[in-house]
């Protein structure tokens, strides 16, 4: 049975520190087999990809290809395999040629520096051809549209003649169109006896096109199955299905007032008639996808980025259009960026300086500061949020993932916030920090803060929301309140399954 | 759950400790150790008392433009002009003075050149978003360009008493110019370490981004910094033309690379949020017992230039291992 | 021959701004002075620019790549000073040429080797590199000048012509072809691209980053030899003094021909444009009487206008395409 299998990966595990991002995942592709990889965010598809491209390294398990053993890994060495991979993130080069882009890395040579020129665009015709492009490989990338650049990213993939195929959300841009052209490509591929490894959230599309599932959660294996013997339902059931009530200590509380409501607000290419409100005292949660646009939207309502139409009001009193992070933070409202690392902290500053950074004026009208008394504030809030520090002089740079977290958290506590947006507050952080993460949601949202809690993980939100919008698309096209929250229903809308209602 | 407060408690004074914050933080004073043992290997009489205070009036200069420099790089910038600018200032201020203006105001005027420098260099960088290196690369040459135009041909001279004192005047052998050293010291460590104002430049400079997010006015704090720097530098060259009694357009030369390296010789670094007034003396006091043991050992003062560089490159190297040294420990 | 045609009028529909300002240059220092375009000045104007035109071709390709080479000047100078000391010492003309290009291309080297394999910013250590090599220039010239007395060389820079093109411009041409070539039809043209655009997606494609930059820099300090051997057969001295400033004069050709200074894209016909735009500014001022102190502010003033102009067109042109 063994020698049927293209691609074998058993027992793959990858730590990022005190994260374990894959905690030993079995993988089987076979020659001219369609595999979809599929999980929610953060499950490890992504990961798992990059092993086989010899992107990242993994910590423990074996590889074979083609039944041999891969000890050791790199972009080159899988090259050579006859791996090629599609990154989410494209890899496009505008100023290249789609001719010069099909072969760079690849290129077949004459006198040793010099290009085939005309073998070069001959064979990127011939390829676009084959796979009913109808692009001039003249060219720029540039001066393709996005759908274009990833039809012409997977082409590129092709071009190496490659035996295994990996697409990690190969569709994000495509039109129904462009997907069908890609469909046909794959099933081309696949009678050629190319393996695909297609990760995707868009189970409908691996319905269509794959095999065999497999289904990733917390980057557990938890089943490989076949589209044609389950139902889309059963596949979300395995993607989220866990224990929700333990992990996550929601407490209710008394609900105030408004302190934020965002009325059709709009910006083009990012969101639409956006209607939001957070209360006093509120866990509220903005689910969807990468890319659904809560991100952009949380910007806008920090005022980091502007809006086009509608209208935002915090504590019941309208905004200007333009306004800036130092009114906001004056207003009371903070922001816990996505990426803590480059928007969240100073890393090369201590605690101390990290905590009291949005509370300068507050603290020391005066200008001048005490040392004495910004140490105190440190420590007081080092220790009500139990952040693992020797001392408050110690560079956050320092601090474990959860720490940093509680540190970013600390500092908009210092600076009196009544409304917190957190930007996936809990990504990339081990288990036990995060339950104290939610405490410490908690403990706020019981003194009145209202939180806006964006967040791709989707047990988190519902165990921890009093209300929950799903967005999809730059659009909010569900709201679920507490108890009557089903996770499966909050995915389909998320991933689009289900329109809007 | 362990209870983090009780730990906060213990003081953390260990000898270890502090031997690990010295050889990890600086590859500089490693230099200077060495630097000293050549230099009394090489001139036994150097640390005699009065010569130390010769080589620290030396200094101050060199100090003041390495503070400049430091707070611009702990904003994550850089300023290259501050050797023209500074030249500006300073010749125009030379000018007043050798046409009998009052001191304070010829002073106030270069100070104020200066400043203007400076406020162009931040609203170019802030607002035109253009690179830091580039703006104030493009600054230095028209600065440059002013110099030689206007006063290349011009002979500046006839300081009068009391301006001189500043750079050359004793009080019994105690040389004026380090008061004023200490005095520039206090101002600008006080500015940097204990006011909200110099908070405010360390975050920028290590995340922009989040101090934005926190509300600081990121772009207030970088016109200012580089305000500062402006007029920092014209009175570090202010202090240089009062040693002599003629200012030629050629006091500015080299003058920017002293700077940042007497600045990273401190400890500041490129990366932004790193470095201090502090560090600046000791990578002053470094750059001034180099020139002097080149000087001792017999090489020409022209190869300084060339030694100046080498050492700039090392230091950025030797900051670069340490910068990975302590990555792969935070691993 | 059909992609060349293209491309060409490609360019030229992407830099209308330069290249009307090119024209409008001409035009108006024509209008005052009708000696601007007549053969003599027109080959004075080569020969002064063809350095800068050199330089920047060294400066483009660094910048495309990502980088940035600010030695480039004091490593011309440096060539010169080279040039020099050889003659006099005796060593023949060829000889003394090889020497001044190698010492150059050295130095482009280590810097190459301290950016491209420790990783340390380029600004930094081509910045070290600059006073390093004025240091060795003004250990080696004391201060002053040397002169070079080789008839050969002076033949070269102030008379020969071949064709009756400036034998000058031919170099300058030759120059132009290969790093045409390079950029356009080598592997390593592609790859410099794709670096400046994404160095880390560049490295996952297989690229051998590290040696890439090294080149690039080991090309910028040979161009830098070559536009060093250019400006000393015509000014015929070594000196520490000699083209300070060409290394911003090169950015600013390379960055208002359309590169951005983060690289990733760039063309060379656009550099060459800058580059002309420079030289003829400098040129057609010195044509009015202005000079250097005067010439100086201008210029920097003017260079620091069109950075800042072409980095709000560049970023115009990226928000309006997304």
């Amino acid at each position: 049975m063994n020698d049927q299998f293209l691609l074998k990966m058993e027992n793959i595990k990858k730590n990022y520190g005190h994260v374990e991002a894959l905690k030993g995942v079995d993988l089987g592709l076979k020659k001219g087999e369609i595999l979809a990889l599929v999980g929610e965010n953060g499950a490890g598809k992504s990961t798992l990809g990059k092993i086989i491209a010899g992107v990242i390294s993994k910590d423990k398990g074996a590889i074979y290809v083609d039944n041999r053993e891969i000890k050791k890994n790199s972009p080159y060495i899988a090259h050579k395999l006859g791996v090629s991979i599609v990154f989410q993130e494209l890899g496009i080069i505008p100023s290249l040629t789609i001719a010069q882009y099909l072969f760079l890395a690849n290129e077949p040579l004459r006198v040793h520096m010099m290009v085939k020129k005309k073998e070069v665009l001959s064979r990127s015709k011939n390829l676009l051809n084959d796979l009913e492009i109808g692009i001039d490989p003249n060219t720029k990338l540039s001066d393709l549209s996005i759908g274009q650049q990833q039809m012409i990213a997977v082409v590129r993939a092709i071009a190496f003649d490659p035996k295994i195929i990996i697409l990690d959300e190969p569709t994000s841009s495509l039109t129904t169109f462009e997907v069908e052209k890609l469909f046909r490509i794959l099933k081309k591929l696949k009678s050629l006896g190319v393996g695909v490894i297609y990760i995707s959230h868009r189970l409908e599309e691996v319905f269509e096109i794959a095999d065999k599932v497999t289904v990733l959660r917390d980057g557990k294996l938890i089943n490989t199955v076949e589209p044609s013997k389950v139902k889309i339902d059963d596949i979300i059931f395995m993607m989220v299905g866990r224990d929700i009530s333990e992990m996550y200590p929601k407490e209710l509380n008394k609900i105030g007032e408004e302190v934020l409501t965002l009325s059709s607000v709009s910006r083009k290419g990012i969101c639409k008639n956006i209607d939001l409100v957070v209360r006093e005292g509120e866990i509220v949660g903005l689910y969807g996808l990468i890319g659904a646009g809560r991100t952009e939207l949380a910007r806008i309502i920090f005022g980091l980025d502007n809006y086009d139409t509608g209208e935002i009001k915090f504590f019941g009193k309208g905004v200007k259009k333009k306004n800036s992070p130092f009114n906001h933070v004056a207003m009371g409202i903070g922001l816990l960026p996505e990426d803590k690392k480059e928007q969240g902290l100073c890393m090369v500053l201590p605690v101390k300086q990290n905590i009291t950074r949005a509370s300068l004026k507050r603290l020391f009208p005066r200008w001048f500061i005490s040392p004495v008394k910004e140490n105190n504030v440190a420590k007081k809030y080092i220790s009500e949020l139990n952040i693992a520090t020797d001392s408050p002089d110690k560079q956050v740079i320092f601090l474990s993932g959860g720490n940093q977290q509680k540190v970013v958290l600390a500092h908009w506590m210092c600076a009196n916030s009544k409304l917190l947006i957190l930007d996936e507050p809990t990504k990339g952080i081990d288990v036990g920090a995060k339950v104290e993460v939610y405490r410490i949601m908690n403990r706020l949202a019981k003194e009145g803060v209202g939180v806006l809690l964006i967040s791709s993980d989707l047990p988190e939100i519902v165990g921890m929301s009093d209300r929950i919008y799903v967005m999809y698309r730059g659009e909010i096209t569900n709201t679920f309140p507490r108890g009557r929250n089903n996770p499966g229903e909050i995915l389909s809308y998320a991933i689009g399954t289900v329109k809007k209602k | 759950m362990r209870n983090y407060s009780r730990e906060l408690k213990k003081s953390n004074i260990s000898v270890i400790n502090i031997l690990n914050r010295i050889l990890s933080g600086s590859s500089y004073i490693i230099i200077l150790l060495v630097l000293c043992i050549i230099t009394t290997i090489v001139s036994p009489v150097f640390f005699t008392l009065g010569n130390l205070l010769n080589v620290l009036a030396q200094m101050v200069p060199f100090f003041i433009l390495g503070a400049g420099q430091t707070l611009v790089l702990v904003i994550g910038g850089i300023d290259l002009s501050v050797g023209a600018v500074g030249g500006v200032g300073g010749l125009v201020a030379g000018y007043m003075l050798m046409n009998g203006y009052p001191i304070l105001h010829s002073m106030l005027v270069g100070l104020a050149i200066g400043a203007g420098f400076g406020l162009v260099n931040g609203l170019i960088i802030v607002k035109v978003k253009i690179n830091a290196f580039i703006t104030t690369f493009g600054m230095r040459s028209v600065a440059m360009g002013i110099l030689s135009w206007y006063f290349a041909r011009k002979l500046i001279y006839g300081f009068p008493e009391p301006f001189r004192f500043l750079s050359i005047g004793r009080i019994g052998n105690f040389p004026f110019v380090i008061i004023i050293g200490v005095l520039v010291f206090l101002i600008l460590h006080l500015l940097s370490r204990y006011t909200t104002f110099g908070r405010s430049i360390y975050s920028v400079g290590s995340n922009p981004t989040a101090s934005k997010i926190s509300g600081i006015n990121t772009d207030k704090v970088i016109i200012i910094t580089y305000i500062i720097s402006g007029i920092v530098a014209t009175f570090a060259v202010m202090l240089f033309i009062g040693r002599g009694n003629t200012a030629s357009a050629r006091v500015a030369e080299g003058l920017e690379l002293m700077a940042i390296a007497a600045a990273l010789l401190g400890g500041a670094s490129f990366l932004g949020g790193i470095g201090s007034v502090n560090g600046a003396v000791l990578g002053a006091f470094i750059l001034t017992l180099l020139g002097n043991v080149i000087n001792l050992i017999g090489i020409s003062f022209l190869w300084q230039r060339l030694v100046t560089g080498a050492v700039m490159i090392l230091v950025v190297f030797g900051n670069e291992i340490i910068r990975k040294r302590m990555s792969i420990i935070k691993k | 021959m059909g992609f060349y045609k293209r491309s060409l009028i490609n360019y030229f529909r992407q830099l209308p701004a330069i290249t009307y300002v090119l024209i409008a240059l001409i035009v108006i220092f024509y209008i005052f002075n009708r000696n601007f375009l007549s053969s003599m000045n027109i080959s004075n104007i080569i020969r002064q620019g063809a350095p800068l035109i050199i330089v920047s071709l060294g400066m483009l390709i660094v910048i495309i790549g990502g980088g940035i080479d600010l030695s480039v000047g004091a490593l011309m100078a440096l060539t010169g000073t080279i040039i020099a000391l050889s003659t006099n010492a005796g060593l023949s003309l060829p000889i003394a040429l090889i020497l001044g290009i190698a010492v150059s291309t050295i130095c482009g080297l280590i810097s190459g080797l301290l950016i491209g394999m420790s990783g340390l910013p380029p600004m930094i250590v081509t910045f070290g590199m600059l006073y390093i090599a004025q240091g060795i220039n003004l250990g080696i010239t004391g201060g002053g000048s040397m002169t070079i007395t080789s008839k050969a060389l002076s033949y070269f820079g102030r008379g020969a012509e071949f064709l009756g093109i400036p034998a000058v411009l031919w170099v300058v041409i030759l120059f132009i072809v290969i790093v045409a070539l390079m950029l356009n039809r080598t592997f390593f043209g592609g790859y410099l691209y794709a670096i400046g655009t994404d160095p880390i997606g560049a490295k996952a494609m297989g690229i051998k980053v590290n040696i890439c930059v090294l080149l690039q820099y080991v090309i910028s300090g040979f161009m830098a030899g070559v536009a060093g051997v250019v400006l000393a057969s015509r000014l015929l001295t070594g000196n520490a003094l000699v083209g300070i400033g060409t290394e911003f004069e090169a950015i600013a050709s390379v960055v208002v021909g359309g590169t951005p200074i983060i690289g990733g894209s760039g063309t060379l016909v656009g550099t060459i444009m800058g580059a002309l735009i420079i030289t003829i500014l400098k040129s057609g001022l010195s044509l009015f009487g202005i000079y250097a102190g005067s010439m100086a502010i201008i210029i920097g003033l003017s260079l620091v206008i069109m950075v800042v102009l072409s980095q709000l067109l560049y970023r115009k042109e990226k928000i309006e395409k997304l």
